[in-house]
């Protein structure tokens, strides 16, 4: 459809919808669609774009939309090369024969680089403590922005030194509920020097198809000597003795809560201890504690008023 | 006045009925409100009383003004009364001696209630007027009894609030019928559903969906306010472009929420409160400052403005999880009537130590463990984070926690728990969930080195026992076993503590001290009275219904 009066010759515009970022990850989808606008209205449907690279056209697909003045492509999906580089692309809009009245070629420059696959970490099931000396487990996880396939890769875990404790593959499966995390268990045996331990894990696909950057994760933990006594802590209420479930009692590093019998019971070494024993709407003060031997401590916890009714208003 | 008992009307009722009653000019806006005569303008209906707003302060006004013989037209932009009301726990401060206080011997004055609510020592007593403060502590009893005779059925009355000396906070019993209740967990339905049905019963008009436009005075600065203008809405509170004006024979009462939801408004008072802060309650009462802006451009004065900056209990909240509307004391469920607008349930926290708070950095800003009200947590909140493109406001507050903290929590982490619409993201490590969180208060991305190396010395805090950082007492859970989430956990802005001067009648004046004759004021909106809630809502609505129907004519 071609507007009374309108001149002979006319001059499109050309723009493009959901194009991707100046940076974008390589061999990633690019998805967006290319629009044609005739100042005219002018109905361009069969007409061509193109999406070429210097080396040539990449893809050429045909406008099959129309309305409001504007003509556009269906939903164009190209891969961005897999080297990591900069590109000059362009969309372009050819004068084409078969176009009464005549419009004139139009081309959109679009320069991007592409880049490295972002890969991260997750360090979990960390021990609280470990005791020195001895084999622990931890997990080790690795995931690829892209959702890349990271099974059969391998991390590798140093001391605060840089030098190299363990190397673990990825297994089949990825961690559940996780989207695409990649893990392997890893067994490491604890220093044997007591205090806060900080590790690292570092992760390189070096070998993959595509690009991916390296990824590192620093870790911590405490490293204990060996638990010798059995230390329970049993809290009621203040005043009717009444049993407090689900406390949470830490002794240092050490933590557990309290089961239905307001008793719970911690392996410890020995030593001097800050005793804390918390749950919402009770109160118990701190205390310092010196384990010896087994040892059973009745903790009194005070019930704090009920908030709700001012909350809640 | 009216002799029937109507319903909600209609638009076509309403309009056809307002024909034979007001002057039958065609419903619509006109350029200048204030160059025409009462006998000039085009009113679509006339009554004695126009009450704006259906809350509590809006339901006591026009339930006294129909005792006193007005004829009342209730104007509501929801689909449904109660205002804020019928959100609330219900908790009323109305003591100095209510018989529900002398039933459980508790012994209560207004002098007592007087000294209580001007004390020095408290960021919410101590700006009150104590004109305003005398006059509601002498109507507390008279209030209470108001609502007693008008349906309202008490529970026995509970502790003292922490501001109270005795126990003077009653609360009603939830209202029986479940379709009615908006939110089940709390009892203000029981207040405002019996005020609904004795209003409907003695007559009041209730008109829904409009929403008040402006108050027409015979000009702009003197004469006589003669009515109201409002517009339609629909249920998103859009125009539907339709308008209609209505004369008020005695005066306009105006009770419309405060204006803790207009951001410019609210800015007045506090420059940080930018548009992050999300509302209490909004997506069932607006609170947008309809009346306030409405009463200033006709003359009105704003009154105890350091009410609203004195860090009050009860602005700010440090609210629910995983939703936009997040006070902490309220959750609507998916069989609230306004749940299309709140979309999500958002998840409480049952202990501040299973997570981490962060700012739109990644990184932590104060001990996650602060109270719901620690104002110096709100500071820290709204500290500025170093952008020079974002000077005001702190900027969204997300709550990262990892799987393990979901099951100490018992949290579902899924719609309508959550809204991941913006406000609850997941992800497989920390740096893709900072990558993840798309929000349009997020104005720039969160650095995910950033997040993962806050992570690394939280979780080092855990180790050692002592976060160096922010003094959390005890650190006590690594964040570490995927996947990640991050939750809005934004500040959330609660009451109104300042609004529209007005004497002891609830009559609003001017900037010169002077009655703007036929303008009441009522609720949140009023100025001069920082206290939490409705029992100043009620007694000045009261006090402005009685007023309006007995002087409002010859005011």
């Amino acid at each position: 459809m071609v507007k009374e009066g309108s001149p002979p010759v006319h001059g499109p515009h050309l723009e493009i919808d959901r194009w991707f970022p100046a940076e974008v990850a390589a061999g990633a989808e690019l998805i967006f669609t290319v629009r044609v606008n005739c100042p005219f209205g002018c109905d361009l449907r069969g007409m061509e774009v193109v999406v070429e690279a210097p080396e040539g056209p990449l893809v050429t697909e045909k406008l099959v939309s129309w309305g409001e003045g504007s003509n556009a492509t269906a939903e164009i999906v190209i891969r961005a090369p897999s080297e990591i580089g900069e590109h000059k692309w362009s969309v372009s809009y050819r004068h084409q024969a078969s176009d009464p009245p005549e419009h004139t070629g139009i081309s959109l420059p679009v320069p991007f680089s592409t880049v490295a696959h972002q890969t991260s970490l997750a360090v979990w099931d960390l021990p609280s403590p470990a005791v020195m000396g001895e084999a622990f487990k931890i997990k080790i996880g690795a995931s690829c922005a892209q959702r890349c396939d990271l099974r059969g890769r391998g991390i590798e875990i140093y001391d605060g030194a840089g030098e190299r404790l363990g190397t673990a593959e990825f297994g089949e499966e990825a961690w559940p509920g996780s989207e695409a995390l990649h893990w392997a268990e890893v067994e490491l045996v604890a220093p044997v020097e007591e205090g806060v331990v900080s590790w690292s894990v570092g992760f390189s696909a070096a070998d993959l198809e595509l690009p991916h950057q390296t990824s590192s994760s620093k870790f911590s933990f405490v490293a204990t000597k060996p638990p010798k006594h059995q230390l329970t802590v049993e809290v009621v209420e203040s005043g009717s003795a009444v049993p407090v479930p689900n406390a949470e009692v830490s002794l240092g590093v050490y933590r557990a809560s309290t089961g239905e019998s307001g008793r719970s019971t911690v392996s410890v070494a020995e030593g001097t201890y800050e005793l804390l024993v918390w749950k919402t709407g009770y109160e118990a003060p701190a205390r310092a504690l010196e384990v010896s031997d087994d040892l059973t401590v009745r903790v009194e916890a005070e019930v704090l008023p009920d908030r709700s009714s001012w909350e809640d208003d | 006045m009216s002799e029937k008992t109507p319903k909600d009307q209609s638009r076509r009722e309403f309009v056809k009925r307002s024909a034979a009653v007001g002057t039958g000019a065609a419903v619509g806006m006109r350029e200048n409100p204030f160059s025409e005569s009462a006998d000039q303008q085009a009113w679509d209906q006339e009554v004695d009383v126009v009450v704006v707003g259906a809350g509590a302060a809006g339901f006591a006004a026009a339930i006294a003004a129909r005792d006193g013989g007005a004829s009342v037209l209730l104007v509501e932009q929801n689909f449904d009364i109660g205002g804020r009301a019928i959100l609330s726990g219900a908790a009323c401060y109305l003591g100095g001696g209510t018989w529900i206080q002398k039933e459980a011997g508790i012994e209560d004055s207004p002098d007592d209630i007087f000294y209580d609510w001007t004390l020095q020592d408290h960021p919410m007593n101590r700006f009150n007027d104590r004109e305003i403060v005398r006059t509601y502590v002498d109507n507390c009893v008279a209030t209470f009894d108001f609502l007693t005779e008008n349906g309202v059925d008490w529970s026995p009355i509970g502790a003292a609030s922490r501001l109270d000396s005795v126990p003077r906070r009653p609360r009603p019993h939830q209202w029986p019928i479940a379709s009615e209740v908006i939110v089940p967990s709390q009892r203000g339905s029981g207040l405002m559903r019996p005020l609904e049905r004795s209003a409907r019963a003695k007559g009041v008009e209730i008109l829904l969906q409009h929403r008040m436009t402006e108050f027409v005075r015979e000009s702009q600065f003197s004469g006589r306010v003669m009515g109201m203008r409002a517009a339609e809405v629909d249920r998103m509170y859009e125009p539907t472009g339709r308008t209609i004006s209505i004369r008020a024979r005695n005066g306009v009462v105006f009770a419309t929420g405060g204006h803790s939801n207009n951001i410019n408004f609210r800015r007045m008072f506090d420059p940080r409160l930018t548009e992050e802060y999300q509302v209490h309650g909004d997506g069932w009462t607006p609170q947008n400052a309809d009346g306030e802006l409405a009463a200033m451009a006709i003359g009105a004065q704003l009154w105890g403005t350091a009410n609203q900056t004195n860090q009050s209990d009860g602005q700010l909240s440090k609210g629910r999880l995983a939703t936009r509307s997040n006070y902490h004391g309220l959750a609507f469920t998916p069989e609230a009537p306004n749940f299309f607008r709140e979309k999500a349930t958002g998840l409480r926290v049952r202990d501040w130590q299973d997570l981490i708070l962060v700012k739109e950095t990644g990184k932590r800003f104060h001990d996650e463990t602060a109270d719901i009200r620690d104002y110096e947590y709100f500071f820290s909140a709204m500290q500025w984070t170093g952008d020079l493109n974002k000077l005001n406001g702190g900027g969204p507050i997300w709550a990262v926690f990892d799987a393990d903290g979901v099951e100490r929590e018992g949290w579902d982490v899924k719609p309508p728990y959550v809204d991941p619409d913006g406000y609850f993201f997941r992800a497989d490590t920390l740096e893709q969930l900072a990558s993840s969180i798309k929000s349009k208060y997020q104005w720039r991305p969160m650095p995910g080195q950033d997040l993962r190396e806050t992570v690394e010395r939280y979780n080092s805090f855990v180790d050692s026992g002592v976060d160096e950082d922010f003094k959390k007492p005890r650190p006590m859970y690594k964040i570490q076993r995927p996947p990640f989430y991050a939750a809005w956990a934004t500040p959330c802005v609660h009451d109104t503590y300042a609004g529209i001067r007005s004497n002891t009648s609830a009559q609003v004046l001017d900037t010169n001290g002077e009655i703007i004759p036929g303008l009441y004021v009522a609720g949140e909106s009023q100025g001069g009275f920082g206290q939490h809630g409705l029992g100043r809502s009620f007694v000045y609505g009261r006090i402005a219904g009685m007023h309006v129907a007995k002087h409002g004519r010859a005011s």
